[in-house]
């Protein structure tokens, strides 16, 4: 599956949680520390990933979710979400398009009771 | 110390902002909204956090959360931030520091959601302050 993730998207994750650093807001923040644009919230990435997930198996409800940050996510780029059912565990990994792995983990589901 | 407990109404309104800037469907239990499970991480912002206060920059290293039931509209949840472990670490980058917090939520007395955050930060805090 995959997403563009937009400087909107990351400005109004940031306005909710409250995490405004700058380094996801602003570019000169970002080039100070190597950075060619702003870079996602992980938690943002986190919880895009349940999200599409959720959308295609709404009879469902997260009980246990892991993820590590591996590399950091610049906005304007297509993150692509995998998903892969191993036993009762759902696998999660989030890539760009040249393969390269930003974040990957673990979730665990419920049916859930209407 | 490093533990802080904060009590924490969790409103409809709230889940439905959180839900949308994460594009999350909202969900309902028994005609109920619950919170998406990542929801615990925008606690940490009822939170002073006297600890982090006057480190960082942090990286978001790993991330965890353990539900024994949903958080649903209209719950008074009490939550405990603490720091649970601190750990020094050489790596490609310089000196890290591991910190790994637990935030700990109950409702009634019954536990609803273990969250597990590693925060990780880079260059030796304690060599910078000796220095300033």
């Amino acid at each position: 599956m995959k997403k563009h993730i937009t400087a909107e998207a990351i400005q109004q994750y940031a306005a909710t949680s409250k995490d405004t650093a700058a380094i996801h807001l602003n570019i000169e923040a970002a080039a100070k520390v190597g950075f060619k644009r702003p870079v996602a919230h992980g938690m943002y990435i986190m919880g895009l990933a349940q999200s599409l997930y959720l959308i295609e198996h709404p009879s469902q409800w997260i009980t246990t979710y892991s993820m590590k940050f591996q590399k950091p996510l610049l906005i304007d780029t297509v993150a692509i979400f995998h998903f892969e059912v191993s036993n009762s565990d759902i696998l999660v990994t989030v890539e760009i398009e040249t393969g390269e792995v930003i974040a990957s983990g673990t979730f665990t589901v419920e049916e859930r009771a209407k | 110390m490093n533990r802080v407990q904060h009590r924490l109404h969790i409103t409809a309104e709230w889940i439905t902002d959180y839900a949308q800037s994460i594009e999350a469907p909202l969900q309902r239990i028994h005609g109920e909204i619950i919170a998406p499970a990542t929801m615990p991480i925008i606690f940490w912002q009822a939170f002073d956090i006297p600890w982090l206060n006057a480190e960082g920059p942090f990286i978001h290293g790993s991330q965890h959360f353990s539900y024994k039931a949903p958080i649903i509209a209209g719950m008074i949840l009490d939550c405990e931030l603490s720091l649970s472990k601190v750990e020094k670490k050489s790596g490609r980058q310089g000196d890290l520091t591991l910190y790994t917090h637990t935030l700990v939520c109950k409702c009634n007395g019954d536990l609803i959601v273990t969250a597990e955050t590693l925060l990780i930060r880079v260059g030796d805090q304690d060599e910078e302050t000796h220095n300033s």
